[in-house]
């Protein structure tokens, strides 16, 4: 029987593209729910700005 | 009040409403009357293929309207709000997916009655050979159907899609139920004795233990708030 | 990350490097089928791995339903998600094992529409828990259908052994002894640990990703 290369590439590469693609959802997810807990962390201690600084300049025509 | 009874009583209940009102039971059987239309437009010119799908057929039909029963199983509890009733039932809640797998069990039945005669008449095929042997595979096969299908109607009650996650999730479940019982529907209406096709019930009787054990053991979870 | 998933993850790396050495270096090409053969050393271990995968389920389930402890709950969720992978790689390679071997990418033989069976039945697991928004309710729920999941497994997998079928008779897990030369074994071993390897880094981390997905989310 002929060796058929090309189908055990094909398996291979679909194996890797399945199991790389979840990796890199994973990492992902990681990714955003560090920044999300950043975000939080940050909103809970920074103290909320007070409204006197001036706004931003007004244009002039 | 025994286990027994509390079982006796919800099965009682669901029975009585189904006579008063025969909403699912006539239902069940229009649909019925419809998939045998359906059978005839895409088989029914052909007797040769039509007899050996015969088995199949049959169990698609049961299958099918099992599908539209179950949905309905808890309807009642759920349109009226009867569902802290449920909740509020003392003691182990098991006894209620007993009483509910037999009040389904019995209405499926009927059904698949009501289809086997359909069936005989409509496509004039004899079914009544061994009745005895055909009534233990198609009560085997849908004991399981109606122990796995109670306890998914039960979780699905409440979800927003449960039209179509309690198909999805009961019939790749079925496939072992499905698969023997058409089995052994062949073997049956093929004149062989059910010691042929031993293994066969064999798999649909573990399946069916296996099924109401877990219910049995697992009902008291779905059931909570 | 944590340290022992870092190293899972770096153990698995060099496991599936380990894998692909054996697999094309060291194991020799087949006598019937050439080295189409190969693909059996992603093939085989992705199944096993599912079924480490779906086992670890039925476990963990059983553990929730006992004591409500939110850890096996989160075990079960990943390990079902990373045991679908897994499952999908066994299919699809096996129909592309099957192309040039069988002559067809697809045929309903029992062994083939079982694991698609299982495929689709942890897909439903997995839409049950996406469609549940109370989360202990759908802790709950997904135990129970975990259960019976894992229960319905074996009773899928004998239906190979009673119908006529084109694939092989299962190579490890079948009766009798395995009709195979210890150098193809050898190779299929290390790619095994490899992915179970593998499993356990992606499983380890889908984990601590849920748990801290619920801090984020409380």
């Amino acid at each position: 029987m002929p060796d058929n290369w090309s189908f055990v590439l094909a398996a291979y590469g679909l194996a890797a593209l399945v199991l790389g693609g979840y990796w890199r959802r994973l990492l992902r997810l990681e990714r955003e729910l560090v920044a999300l807990e950043r975000r939080r962390g940050a909103a809970r201690d920074e103290p909320r700005p007070t409204p006197t600084s001036p706004g931003p300049p007004i244009p002039r025509r | 009040m025994t286990y027994a009874r509390r079982t006796w009583i919800v099965l009682w209940k669901d029975l009585l409403s189904e006579r008063r009102s025969k909403e699912t039971l006539n239902a069940l059987f229009f649909f019925a009357l419809l998939l045998l239309f359906l059978f005839q437009f895409a088989l029914g010119a052909d007797r040769e293929r039509l007899t050996a799908a015969l088995p199949g057929l049959l169990w698609l039909g049961f299958i099918l309207s099992g599908l539209v029963g179950l949905g309905r199983a808890f309807l009642a509890e759920r349109e009226n709000d009867c569902w802290e009733g449920l909740l509020l039932v003392p003691g182990d809640k098991s006894a209620i997916y007993l009483g509910k797998v037999a009040g389904n069990l019995i209405l499926m039945l009927l059904v698949e009655a009501i289809l086997l005669v359909l069936f005989a008449v409509f496509f004039d095929v004899d079914l009544g050979a061994h009745p005895i042997r055909l009534i233990v595979v198609i009560g085997l096969g849908t004991l399981g159907f109606a122990a796995v299908g109670t306890l998914f109607a039960a979780m699905t009650a409440h979800v927003r899609a449960r039209e179509v996650l309690f198909p999805v999730l009961l019939l790749p479940v079925q496939v072992p139920v499905l698969l023997g019982a058409v089995k052994a529907t062949e073997a049956v209406l093929l004149g062989e004795p059910l010691g042929a096709v031993g293994h066969w019930l064999g798999l649909l009787a573990a399946a069916d233990t296996i099924y109401l054990t877990v219910g049995v053991l697992t009902f008291d979870a779905v059931l909570e708030a | 990350m944590t340290s022992r998933e870092r190293a899972l993850g770096w153990l698995a790396g060099l496991g599936l490097t380990a894998g692909l050495v054996m697999a094309f270096g060291v194991a020799p090409r087949e006598a019937t089928q050439g080295n189409v053969q190969r693909i059996m050393y992603l093939h085989v271990p992705a199944i096993l791995v599912a079924y480490l995968a779906f086992g670890v389920v039925l476990v963990a389930s059983v553990i929730y339903l006992w004591g409500r402890a939110a850890g096996a709950d989160r075990l079960a969720h990943a390990s079902a998600e990373v045991g679908v992978v897994f499952t999908g790689i066994n299919i699809a390679t096996g129909a592309i094992w099957g192309k040039p071997t069988w002559g067809t990418w697809w045929t309903w033989d029992a062994r083939l529409t079982s694991v698609s069976i299982m495929f689709v039945i942890y897909l439903g697991y997995l839409l049950l828990r996406a469609m549940i928004e109370d989360r202990e309710r759908a802790a709950r729920f997904a135990a129970v259908l975990g259960i019976i999941a894992a229960l319905d497994i074996p009773l899928v997998h004998f239906s190979v052994l009673w119908w006529r079928t084109l694939h092989q008779p299962p190579t490890l897990l079948g009766p009798g002894p395995t009709p195979m030369d210890p150098a193809f074994v050898l190779a299929l071993m290390v790619n095994l640990v490899a992915f179970v390897l593998l499993y356990g880094y992606f499983t380890a981390k889908r984990v601590r990703l849920l748990r801290q997905e619920e801090e984020v989310f409380a």
